[in-house]
């Protein structure tokens, strides 16, 4: 993400992508959870990784969409076209799980399991 | 009026036909029969095909005769094809017993098979012990050629007569940029792209948020689903056989059964596959490695009439 001010980036969007016959859940981050993901977006290194499958049914990963690019997270790696990110810890994961709406909590549980599976 | 009456019996030499050339027992008859035409009547073809007696068929003359509404202008009698084929044999019988008092107005085979005693005491006597024992016969339903559908009879455990259709696996078609996103397991296991992330029951004002077997169950019926072995007539081909299971309180999956003994799904907006959790061939919607959807709800026909949205 580039360094420019929030209010020329527009909003981050977030998907969880986690159903299949309901709509995967959607929500905006607010300006200040999407100033610290980007800070830590930039922290991480390149790496060789492709992300592996994600499985059918349940935990996919999230897609965090904004006016530069769309990015999938999952199972520690944050790719954007070819370009991959290594996050050995699914930080990003956890830190867009830490964002998830109030309607959407019962899902939290899920996401959380399949994070320290 | 005058009927046309053809037993349905011989391979090689002319069935036995006749005309019922009085025109007041001719329109006597054909009302007996339109009062019971939904117990008594089959269709040309839709009874036994084998070697024998197979059945009588009834026809007009001509085509300006005045025709009761029940009936088609052909039709059959005295065939399993009937809902009643024991109703349907009675009315055979009596027809054919009258067969000799028509020989007066020739048909072309009546030189081969004449319209005589004995000719008549062997068709009562075949039919007879016809119905005795009625053979059992499946006759595959007639429809449209496509090379992509096959016609399935569930008779496992049990004959029950059902019929559903199975396509060969096809998931390029969903698997496309502008349909994979906007298509979710409904859509494939339903195979009826909505673009719209079809949910049971929007379509007809009966959509549930209770993810549970039967609130979801109960929305799929109101779209016009039926469960399994609760058949469908032909006039529902293609008919498709869904199976579906839910994460509890959390979401619904479906399958679909594919041509060649496996099943294939959708899982959201993900592309459509034949493989489990595990990386499977999916061979069996119970057992599957399904994750978290861990309640199976049971299977359903979705017919031709189905609408979802």
């Amino acid at each position: 993400m580039a360094a420019d001010g929030p209010e020329r980036r527009g909003p981050v969007i977030v998907e969880l992508h986690v159903l299949s016959g309901r709509p995967d859940p959607r929500w905006p981050l607010d300006p200040g959870a999407a100033a610290a993901l980007r800070a830590l977006l930039a922290t991480l290194a390149r790496a060789d990784a492709k992300p592996p499958p994600a499985p059918g049914l349940g935990y996919r990963g999230f897609t965090v969409t904004d006016s530069e690019a769309v990015r999938h997270v999952f199972n520690g790696l944050v790719t954007v076209g070819d370009v991959a990110l290594a996050d050995p810890g699914r930080t990003v994961e956890r830190r867009l799980l830490g964002t998830l709406p109030p309607e959407f909590e019962h899902l939290g549980p899920v996401v959380a399991a399949a994070l320290d599976g | 009026m005058m009927l046309r009456v053809d037993v349905d019996i011989f391979s090689g030499r002319p069935n036995p036909a006749w005309v019922v050339s009085d025109e007041d027992a001719a329109g006597a008859l054909l009302e007996e029969i339109a009062a019971v035409a939904d117990e008594a009547v089959g269709l040309s073809g839709a009874g036994y095909g084998g070697l024998g007696y197979r059945e009588v068929v009834i026809s007009s003359m001509s085509d300006d005769e005045s025709w009761p509404e029940s009936l088609p202008r052909t039709f059959t009698l005295g065939t399993i094809g009937a809902p009643d084929p024991r109703r349907s044999a009675e009315l055979a019988r009596r027809i054919v017993a009258d067969m000799p008092r028509y020989r007066g107005f020739k048909l072309p085979g009546h030189a081969e098979t004449p319209l005589d005693d004995t000719t008549r005491d062997l068709v009562l006597e075949q039919m007879d012990r016809f119905f005795q024992d009625p053979p059992e016969w499946f006759r595959p339903p007639l429809f449209p050629s496509n090379s992509l559908r096959s016609t399935i009879r569930e008779d496992e455990p049990i004959d029950t007569g059902c019929f559903y259709e199975v396509s060969e696996f096809n998931p390029d078609f969903w698997n496309r940029p502008e349909v994979q996103p906007y298509n979710n397991c409904y859509n494939y296991a339903r195979n009826y792209r909505t673009d719209t992330f079809a949910q049971p029951g929007r379509a007809h004002g009966a959509q549930t948020d209770v993810m549970a077997c039967p609130d979801v169950t109960r929305a799929a019926l109101a779209d016009g689903l039926v469960r399994r072995f609760d058949c469908l007539p032909d006039s529902e081909y293609p008919r498709r056989l869904m199976a579906l299971v839910i994460w509890p309180g959390v979401d619904y999956h479906w399958y679909r059964e594919q041509r060649g003994d496996f099943w294939g799904h959708k899982p959201g907006s993900t592309a459509a596959r034949n493989y489990d959790n595990r990386g499977a061939l999916i061979t069996d919607p119970e057992t599957c490695d399904r994750g978290g959807y861990t309640d199976f709800c049971g299977y359903f026909y979705a017919g031709k009439s189905v609408v979802i949205n």
